[in-house]
């Protein structure tokens, strides 16, 4: 199957000259961007994140606390209309119960978490179906980058698709998981990620889904989520 | 339509004399330019970060093997599978392979230079496989039969009038030109495609050579489907994409967006190590790399081009190329356009193919200036040009053209005399607008209108005592 693995290299070596494997110069090379730790100052943080995604077009906002953000919610689903809602297995969602207390406020639409079994390929196909036709699904985040108002979803915590499928995605982050750049989002992430730390996927999102390829005119959803909502709870960070 | 790099004087010609794709191509390429250097601005060490990034760059290339091996070993330890391809036909062949295993009628596929360069799409139609593709510009091209034209907006050539009728035509929805509307029906569209399809195919932005994690830049989402959705993701990827750490990538990231949009960030980067794990929710159960030679060990034999293999295809050397701003991607007749193209192109698919695009350049090293890796694509020009031309022998008319120049730069009193000669010249022949008609370059350009005085005469008479000669 790899029968053209040993032809490669020995055509790499032979064009850089040498005999023998060649061998890296194995220096760390951190991102020299001078940050500050995610913790200090993030409500600051948070406006320089929300600046930033009202830039390109994500709708950035701050919740006192739950409730604030559940009323946020209630408000959000009435005015869009939507009428199906997929709730992530996150932290935030499952300490609260988001699901369920969003379908005891809002008994006409249709909440559903995602949880239960992943193992069987059925059970991710239906799952599949279903975040493809729903018109909210609310996450929780694992890092939220100041500079660039990106927000970073590992596969760990909910499946890819969540993010992705939804006519709108509403991510609820809380103020300990703002960080000024992508370098300290790495230097967190493990000097070693060799390790096997990494999730499978780790996604970088930076605003509704875009496009320009017809005349450059810009069109928000072109394959993802037409809406991307990132609300800070600030009450979380004092309780973690 | 089948374009090759031979036709490249003939090519540029015709998109020369087509006003509306000049036009299309200046405004794109400025607006390109105008929100790169507006995003650059604002990162004031931005020439240091293009100085590291050359420097890595560098140690991957000079260690290509080292890393390919260790990125070989970090894939296969997340559960990955490698498969080493020299060249096209190769590499084809195991994606089809793969596809008749998996018994996949259909595919859905992202952006992939290297997929283009291959020409994967043909080698799955010839196998009977249906090859999707999902970003939007490039299904556009692919409804209409057509190639890219630009690296990061593949249907530029295109007005959303003749999107709309083809749409119209192929797929029987009533005509619309509203780009939203075309983009939501595309979106309906390949949705379907996604759900079904049990194969996604992606390309590589950067691949981490110590976890194995392969990263890939996008704005729509399409890519971020093809590596979710289907049960199998194969990515394929030049030997070149390689760097050395997982830690390297913020600095790649933050120099490819600004430097392709000019956006801070794109809006989807994903980062992918190995197939799905176990509990996680989605993601494909089989993950496979295939890596890509194909012409790029050629390169690195050349120490005068090897610097070439730097590139992370971000497009802002086209942009900034004055010849690429008028004639366009096409007139390349090759995947790769604009000053990278004209260097890449011959050297994977021949000096001789492509004799005139190492001339397609003003070398102003407009494009070196702005490669986010520092790339020398003006010397890189100049050796390939070099190359071609030593041993080959000037037409007469150029030689002469080139000593009677010669001699007088060389002498003033001959420069004078040549000079008032040829004003003479034109004011007698009465045609001072299109004094000469120069095949192949007159048609298309407009000759700037006699002075009335020669500079030299105005310095003359315009000078302030004591200002120099
Ligand atoms: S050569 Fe440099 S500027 Fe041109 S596409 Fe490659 S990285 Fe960008």
């Amino acid at each position: 199957m790899n029968g053209s693995r040993e032809v490669v290299l020995r055509r790499i070596r032979r064009a850089l000259l040498r005999s023998g494997p060649g061998h890296g110069q194995e220096q760390g090379s951190p991102d020299r961007v001078q940050s500050t730790p995610g913790q200090v100052g993030s409500t600051r943080l948070f406006d320089r994140f929300q600046e930033q995604s009202a830039r390109v077009g994500g709708e950035p906002r701050v919740c006192s606390d739950i409730e604030d953000a559940l009323a946020g919610m209630q408000d959000l689903i009435a005015r869009a209309g939507y009428g199906r809602v997929a709730v992530s297995d996150h932290e935030i969602c499952r300490r609260h119960r988001l699901a369920q207390r969003l379908s005891e406020l809002l008994p006409e639409v249709s909440v559903w978490r995602e949880e239960g079994d992943a193992e069987t390929q059925g059970s991710r196909r239906q799952n599949s179906r279903r975040l493809a036709q729903a018109d909210l699904s609310v996450t929780g985040a694992d890092f939220l980058i100041a500079e660039s108002g990106t927000v970073l979803l590992a596969s760990a915590g909910s499946s890819r698709q969540i993010s992705l499928l939804p006519t709108a995605h509403l991510v609820l982050a809380t103020p300990d998981q703002v960080y000024p750049d992508l370098g300290a989002v790495f230097r967190q992430l493990g000097s070693a990620p060799e390790d096997g730390l990494l999730p499978a996927a780790l996604t970088m999102i930076t605003g509704p889904s875009r496009t320009a390829d017809i005349e450059k005119v810009l069109i928000k959803g072109a394959h993802g989520p037409v809406r991307q909502l990132t609300w800070l709870v600030e009450e979380e960070g004092q309780l973690s | 339509m089948n374009r090759t790099p031979s036709q490249f004087k003939i090519l540029a010609s015709e998109n020369v004399a087509d006003r509306r794709l000049r036009r299309t191509f200046q405004s794109a390429t400025s607006h390109a330019l105008g929100q790169r250097a507006q995003s650059v601005q604002l990162v004031p060490e931005w020439e240091d970060l293009r100085e590291r990034a050359h420097r890595i760059k560098e140690e991957a290339v000079e260690n290509l093997d080292f890393y390919l091996e260790k990125l070989e070993a970090s894939v296969i330890r997340r559960g990955g599978r490698v498969f080493w391809a020299r060249d096209a036909s190769e590499a084809s062949s195991y994606v089809v392979d793969l596809c008749r295993r998996l018994q996949a009628s259909t595919v859905v596929k992202s952006k992939s230079m290297a997929a283009e360069e291959i020409g994967l799409t043909d080698a799955l139609e010839a196998a009977g496989v249906e090859p999707v593709e999902t970003d939007l510009g490039e299904f556009i091209i692919q409804v209409a039969g057509e190639t890219p034209s630009h690296i990061i907006a593949p249907a530029l050539h295109m007005t959303r009038q003749q999107i709309g009728s083809l749409f119209h035509e192929k797929f029987g929805i009533p005509y619309t030109d509203v780009p939203a509307e075309l983009c939501a029906f595309a979106r309906q569209r390949l949705r379907r495609e996604f759900l079904s399809a049990r194969l996604g195919i992606s390309g590589v932005n950067f691949a981490a050579a110590d976890t194995g994690t392969i990263a890939i830049v996008e704005n729509e989402g399409n890519a971020r489907l093809c590596t979710s959705l289907p049960r199998v993701h194969l990515a394929i990827m030049g030997l070149e994409k390689v760097i050395p750490r997982f830690s390297d990538l913020p600095l790649f990231l933050r120099l490819l967006a600004r430097s392709s949009t000019g956006q801070r960030q794109t809006s989807y980067v994903s980062m992918i190590s190995g197939p799905r794990r176990e509990g996680e929710w989605d993601g494909p159960e089989e993950f496979h790399l295939v890596l890509l030679d194909n012409g790029r060990s050629d390169i690195l034999a050349d120490p005068r081009v090897r610097r070439s293999l730097y590139c992370i295809r971000c497009g802002a050397c086209l942009n900034t190329c004055p010849i690429y701003q008028r004639v366009g991607g096409h007139s390349y007749g090759s995947v790769y356009s604009g000053p990278i193209g004209s260097v890449l192109t011959p050297l994977f698919q021949g000096l001789e193919v492509a004799k005139d695009l190492p001339f397609a350049s003003s070398l102003c090293g407009s494009c070196s200036n702005i490669c986010p890796v520092k790339i020398d694509l003006h010397h890189q020009l100049l050796w390939l040009r070099e190359k071609l031309v030593s041993g080959r022998a000037t037409p007469w008319q150029e030689r002469l053209a080139m000593s009677l120049f010669a001699a007088g730069m060389k002498d003033p009193a001959l420069y004078r005399m040549g000079s008032a000669l040829l004003r003479l010249l034109l004011r007698v022949s009465g045609r001072t607008d299109r004094p000469f008609t120069v095949p192949g370059w007159s048609p298309t350009r407009d000759f700037p209108a006699l002075a009335a005085t020669s500079f030299k005469q105005w310095w003359e008479d315009n000078r302030q005592p004591g200002e120099g000669p």
